[in-house]
């Protein structure tokens, strides 16, 4: 297998999509390229783009090939999977040291500031559109990322502000002082 | 010597040999109101009308993306999510692990919640811990929550805690007056149990003010890191004992394999050894178990077989048997 392989990934839902380079060894972060891969003629891969079948937008596309491309270097999910005994620094040289225990890279992966900078530029509606593309292409370390930041977005916030931040209708059907009333009726008829 | 127990004895044996953990003889943190019917299924199932609004930028995303988005958040901030809408109160009631929670764990939810450490864990976290069975630090059964770093303990550990830095929580009242910082902002660098005031530790301690406690090798630790010196404020003898029962709460314990619920049992073969001067009965007294470690112990302790054989196999109520009246003048008796 050639490890420095180029290949091209296009959204095929798209008809003006462009087509994005990446290198095999950070597509192999996905899954669902893994598996294309294992079933295609390198001949075929070389004259066609891999077919991405999601409605996302380009900006998104080229979001998660940059993610990927970063940390291509990365333990894949697959492969800690499949050889979970023998993980640890056979994959990459940029973090050996941090190689050496699967939870250490994991975390690593979810504190390190390059993710920061990486998010700090996303809006909500792409953050959403990264999510589903890593979700599509089953890009575990980077969908828990996204989860991971989504929940920080609404942590430690009042409920009405979870439902601006997020666009949630409010459904609340009762005034507060209805709340009180069922509120004390409970205390009346039990703890009492 | 080993007894043959039918399995239809089983009950009336527990009843007669094992007495369970009180939460008020233990004198750990819980609060004195069971959680009545409205209060228990409230929390427990999504209304049973339709779930008509939507889940605004969240509705995007498949359903399978929302729950681990869920599980993501921290404990506090889910329980919030719940109460947004009747879909997210759908959603999150359906997550397993936070219906097998709020069925068999209610009360350990609600002391996370109202200590206010519910924020610094994700339910994950939490869930974890609820399904581990031993105590983190002598690999027993445990059958409390150290809330500081949502550990599962024992009570024999909680009650030696002297020995075990683990489990030793400070007043973050004491860690300000040691070092030149404030209270606040010691809290916003360490998690912090808002105790409730109360009745702790086996002794009956009177508390009478709520305490804002902070684990104390948290509190070492990310002081080390500041540049303080954490060895001299070590050196200081203080009794841990009250404020770690502050800071515990019981933490049920779900056997999935039967389906029972363990809340921890005592023995009491275990407390006649002591009243008796028995080599080893330290040891053996106050060790939780569950159910079935409880059946494997009986078939061991000689003290508990006496008993049981008094009780002419559970026919008498222990209440009434002689032991019971020597037991209930010392202190560690029911």
């Amino acid at each position: 297998m050639a490890a420095n392989q180029t290949l091209r990934l296009q959204n095929m839902l798209n008809p003006e999509s462009r087509v994005f380079e990446v290198d095999r060894v950070a597509a192999e972060h996905s899954t669902v390229i893994r598996t294309i891969l294992e079933h295609f003629d390198e001949s075929y891969l070389a004259e066609n783009a891999i077919p991405i079948l999601i409605d996302v937008s380009d900006d998104a596309l080229a979001k998660v090939c940059e993610w990927v491309t970063h940390w291509k270097d990365l333990p894949k999910a697959a492969d800690v999977v499949a050889d979970y005994s023998k993980q640890g620094g056979t994959h990459g040289t940029a973090n050996k040291a941090e190689e050496t225990e699967e939870e250490g890279t994991e975390n690593d992966v979810i504190d390190s500031p390059w993710n920061v900078v990486f998010f700090s530029g996303v809006d909500a509606k792409m953050l959403y559109e990264i999510l589903i593309t890593a979700n599509y292409l089953d890009i575990k370390p980077l969908c828990n990322l996204c989860c991971e930041f989504i929940a920080t977005i609404i942590r430690d916030k009042p409920i009405e502000e979870v439902c601006n931040i997020l666009c949630i209708d409010m459904e609340f059907t009762i005034t507060p002082e209805q709340g009180a009333a069922i509120r004390d009726k409970i205390i009346r008829d039990y703890y009492r | 010597m080993a007894i043959d127990i039918r399995p239809e004895l089983q009950d009336s044996l527990l009843r007669v040999t094992s007495r369970p953990c009180h939460h008020f003889a233990m004198g750990v943190f819980w609060t004195p109101l069971r959680h009545p019917p409205p209060v228990r299924l409230s929390v427990t199932v999504p209304f049973p009308t339709m779930a008509i609004a939507s889940l605004g930028d969240l509705s995007a995303l498949p359903t399978e993306i929302v729950l681990a988005i869920c599980s993501a958040m921290d404990v506090t901030s889910l329980f919030r999510f719940r109460q947004v809408n009747r879909r997210a109160r759908a959603i999150v009631s359906d997550m397993s692990q936070y219906r097998e929670i709020a069925i068999f764990a209610i009360e350990t939810l609600h002391a996370l919640l109202f200590t206010r450490m519910g924020s610094h864990f994700n339910f994950t976290q939490f869930y974890d811990a609820f399904r581990a069975m031993e105590c983190q630090v002598c690999g027993l059964f445990g059958h409390l929550l150290f809330l500081p770093n949502l550990q599962r303990c024992c009570w024999k550990c909680l009650r030696s805690a002297r020995t075990h830095q683990q489990l030793h929580v400070v007043a973050l009242a004491d860690l300000a007056k040691f070092y030149p910082l404030s209270e606040d902002d010691l809290g916003r660098i360490l998690p912090v149990v808002h105790a409730a005031p109360g009745i702790y530790s086996e002794h009956r301690e009177i508390v009478n003010e709520p305490k804002k406690l902070v684990s104390l090798s948290d509190a070492m630790r990310t002081l080390g890191k500041l540049g303080f010196d954490p060895q001299s404020f070590l050196q200081r003898d203080t009794n841990y004992y009250t404020t770690g029962c502050m800071a515990t709460t019981a933490f049920p314990y779900h056997d999935r394999a039967t389906g029972t619920i363990e809340h921890g049992t005592l023995c009491r073969g275990c407390d006649v050894a002591l009243n008796n001067g028995s080599i080893g009965a330290e040891a053996r007294l106050n060790r939780a178990y569950t159910t079935k470690q409880f059946l494997e112990h009986f078939q061991s302790c000689p003290e508990a077989q006496n008993i049981w054989r008094d009780s002419r196999e559970g026919t008498i109520p222990f209440e009434n048997l002689n032991v019971a009246q020597t037991l209930r003048s010392i202190p560690w008796g029911w």
